[in-house]
């Protein structure tokens, strides 16, 4: 492991004796100073030497590309401490059209208040929520901490005649999930990945092996396949995309980073060792799927070990890193490109799903017919019984709301069901 | 009513059978309520307001007792039967269709590889005289009737097409059959395959279409999909031959009457016209009798996911009778059992992947920002960048799954064929 798997990693500026090729820029920067002098003694008004210096370091950076960019010293201290947002700890999901609770995070108001996975969410400060205003339901569940939120909750275990519970719950600082899991009917394993910035190091990478030992705990070790959820994944650190990358894989390369600068390529390898044991993966991803992200989808989709399905993904396939400036805050600067196991750049591009599929919502259209035998009168009864029991064809779970997620889950089953046919080998 | 169609090809059997037992080992209670429904026979005879014609008695009530069984046992017309006849087992004719338009015959089209089709006729043309006689003056029936004759028999007809003088064409009557199987391929490797009826000509038609499916792709195909949406059912033994092109081995299906005489299994022979490749077949409630029977052996034989949704549930059997000098009765003999043992009738084939036809209504993502939109993003080290004003520029497939009408069942069919065989190189 060395610097080049760090994304925002602070290096601290070092006042390295340039040589003489550099000389020429000196004499570059002595124009620099002259104007800023000049600035200093002759404007109309009274100037800020800070926000000139400021001003002339942001606009320079910013002349480079979108991603590098300057932090003065007084924006840096905000970053800090911007977190004062409280929550109450659910990780929710509007598939079907209503705000139903998939996780509960440990520790949290929400766990002490013992919701549970599978609970619905009716309304939310008197706010009732309808398939037109779920979006909005985050915001309204989220506010100052020490504040208070009430709930109206349909339990999963309550009976149906049973009116829903009012729950209030005092908001407080939620530790960062870096990703949650469930299991999807039979036994499909699902894991979401919001973000590759966790508090540590390897964060996100442990969390994902805890997602993936909880998954094999509620299967019985029996899980048919597993869809990774990258979708509005804006990235991170890449060394987190690489371990992962690297768990699900027996062998090949993950990913290359290259510094033009240096003349350097530095390639990552993958390790013998599939968590999984090679069954299937799905990755599904959408235009909000980026940089450390497409590294992990694009390591897998050439590999071939995962299939990725959705929309054209975000297209950054370059690394920054963020230099601090002695006191003057930092600088963040775009230094490497990434590129995929096969030589590709998905800079711009994006990477292309192998099946692309647009969010959307679910609208069955009715049926133009509604005979069947059993609608017919004077039929004949089933010669063993007319209510056999199908009920195994039932529990695949399928969202109304989340085409994307629906769409994987029925690869999924018929991955199951055609395990055994031939493929062309011509 | 198309769709109460189960034919076994067992009528032809059963009907010898039939005619041993004919008359045989009558109790005494039955001759007693036969002789009850001779006198009221005779009573309506001879003091019914009108006079009355004995064959239409006759029917009326062969058709109020077949009916009384169950909705698929009814009695059919001479007429009823011919026009059944002529759907499945193809009739001798032309091979085209045609309608009555100003007193004259007009194509609306001809049939593939039919005589009609190779003699050139055209939709539109009109057919002034048959054998040299006038069509003016015809009903569309009688001028139907004179096209049709026996196989091998020739007709001339003359046509009149557009502002030409009419020409002689001399054409030697076929058996018509309609096409009850249709296929193309789709995305380049999968081969689609449609088959909307169970008739004679369905297995060839099978056959047909895997043989050119295969030429079209170029030995690559990845899998079929067997569409039997609205498939109302046909014949017994066609169910059976399309089951055991897929098939290698195994039982397809077996059908039991209350007799043991009237039992058989039928199982597939060595051989997958399909070599292995994975097929996904198409239902829905439209799907019955034949199509359930080929969608349950794939189903349990593990050759086929069965897609779509809960087919209409007829798990009987009917053997048809021709009654001389009257129609047919049609009625029902056997029920039929899947490979498992199970029985459908009014439950159907319930799916492995239940897919309900649908739209999806795209929730319009905010597409315009993307690196490639950036104010100075760093080009695509590569060498291709996308535009950055036209999004979909690399992403082709967004915007045709956008404007053509999509079956939504059959896209997660080929969808389905795709990813598996990215799945399968994975490992």
């Amino acid at each position: 492991m060395n610097k080049f798997f760090i994304l925002f990693f602070i290096v601290c500026w070092q006042q390295t004796s340039l040589a003489q090729e550099r000389q020429e820029t000196y004499q570059k920067l002595a124009a620099f100073n002259q104007a800023f002098d000049l600035i200093l003694q002759h404007y109309a008004e009274p100037v800020n030497p800070q926000q000139l210096i400021d001003a002339a370091i942001r606009e320079m950076v910013s002349a480079l590309d979108a991603h590098s960019s300057y932090f003065s010293a007084s924006e840096n201290l905000e970053q800090a401490d911007k977190n004062d947002v409280g929550g109450i700890g659910i990780i929710t999901t509007k598939e079907n059209d209503v705000l139903e609770i998939v996780d509960v995070i440990e520790g949290t108001p929400a766990f002490q208040a013992n919701l549970k996975v599978g609970d619905q969410i009716l309304a939310v400060n008197d706010h009732q929520l309808n398939e037109f205003n779920l979006d909005t339901a985050g915001r309204y569940i989220r506010g100052p901490i020490g504040t208070r939120v009430v709930l109206v909750v349909k339990r999963l275990d309550q009976l149906p005649f049973h009116p829903p519970s009012r729950i209030t719950i005092v908001r407080q600082k939620i530790p960062l999930k870096t990703s949650y899991s469930r299991i999807l009917g039979d036994n499909i394993g699902y894991i979401a990945i919001t973000t590759f910035t966790g508090s540590t190091s390897k964060a996100v990478y442990q969390e994902f092996q805890k997602q993936i030992a909880k998954i094999n705990q509620l299967s019985g070790s029996r899980m048919q396949g597993l869809i990774l959820d990258l979708r509005n994944n804006l990235g991170g650190w890449i060394e987190e995309a690489i371990y992962i990358a690297d768990a699900v894989l027996e062998q090949g390369e993950i990913v290359s980073i290259e510094s033009p600068n240096k003349n350097h390529i530095e390639r990552y390898q993958a390790k013998p060792g599939d968590v999984l044991h090679g069954v299937p993966i799905i990755i599904l991803v959408n235009h909000s799927t980026a940089s450390s992200a497409e590294i992990l989808t694009a390591a897998l989709q050439e590999n071939k070990r995962a299939i990725v399905l959705g929309t054209r993904t975000y297209g950054k396939a370059t690394v920054w890193r963020e230099f601090g400036l002695n006191s003057y805050g930092a600088i963040r600067l775009t230094t490497e490109f990434a590129y995929g196991p096969s030589g590709r750049s998905w800079q711009r591009n994006g990477i292309i799903p192998d099946i692309t599929i647009e969010q959307g919502i679910l609208r069955i259209t009715p049926s133009t017919r509604e005979d069947t035998e059993e609608t017919y009168k004077n039929n004949l009864d089933n010669p063993f019984s007319n209510d056999q029991d199908y009920s195994h064809h039932q529990l695949l779970y399928l969202p109304k709301a989340d085409m994307q997620l629906r769409e994987a889950i029925l690869l999924m089953r018929g991955f199951y069901y055609l395990r055994d046919s031939t493929i062309n080998k011509k | 009513m198309r769709f109460i169609r189960l034919l076994g090809l067992s009528a032809l059997l059963s009907f010898s059978i039939a005619v041993n037992g004919w008359g045989q080992t009558k109790p005494a209670d039955t001759y007693k309520q036969l002789e009850l429904f001779s006198q009221v026979f005779e009573k309506i005879r001879a003091q019914y307001v009108e006079q009355v014609n004995d064959q239409e008695l006759i029917e009326s009530a062969l058709r109020g007792m077949l009916s009384s069984l169950d909705p698929h046992s009814s009695y059919l017309t001479e007429k009823e039967f011919k026009a059944m006849n002529d759907e499945v087992r193809g009739f001798a004719g032309l091979g085209m269709q045609v309608t009555l338009e100003d007193g004259l015959v007009k194509v609306i089209s001809p049939i593939d590889d039919t005589p009609a089709f190779r003699a050139g006729i055209q939709p539109g043309d009109f057919i002034v005289t048959i054998d040299g006689e006038q069509v003016f003056g015809l009903t569309l029936e009688q001028a139907v009737g004179k096209l049709r004759g026996p196989v091998g028999t020739k007709v001339k007809i003359s046509v009149k097409r557009g502002q030409q003088q009419p020409f002689d064409l001399e054409l030697t009557r076929e058996t018509i059959i309609q096409k009850t199987v249709r296929y193309r391929l789709e995305s380049g490797n999968i081969g689609y395959i449609r088959i909307s009826e169970f008739t004679e000509n369905t297995f060839s038609g099978l056959t047909d279409a895997i043989k050119k499916l295969k030429e079209e792709s170029k030995n690559q195909l990845i899998g079929y999909v067997l569409d039997l949406r609205n498939n109302p059912g046909g014949l017994l033994n066609q169910a059976v031959l399309v089951s055991d092109a897929f098939l290698d081995k195994g039982e397809i299906v077996s059908i039991k009457g209350r007799d043991n005489r009237d039992n058989s299994r039928f199982n597939a022979k060595a051989g997958d016209l399909s070599e292995g490749l994975p097929i996904v077949v198409l239902i829905n409630q439209g799907s019955a009798s034949a199509s359930e029977i080929v969608a349950g052996a794939l189903q349990d034989q593990q050759r086929a996911v069965v897609m779509g949704v809960k087919s209409f549930g007829k798990g009987s059997v009917q053997t048809i009778l021709p009654i001389a000098g009257y129609g047919a009765i049609r009625f029902t003999t056997q029920f039929y059992y899947t490979p498992s043992g199970r029985s459908i009738q009014k439950i159907g084939i319930v799916p492995d992947i239940v897919v309900e036809q649908a739209k999806i209504e795209v929730i319009s993502a905010d597409k315009s920002y993307s690196e490639s939109n950036l104010r100075g993003s760093l080009n695509n080290p590569n060498g291709q960048n996308s535009d950055p004003t036209n999004n979909n520029q690399n992403n082709t497939q967004d915007t045709t799954s956008q404007q053509t009408p999509v079956d939504y069942q059959l896209q997660r069919a080929t969808d389905l064929l795709k990813g598996l065989v990215l799945f399968k190189k994975a490992k």
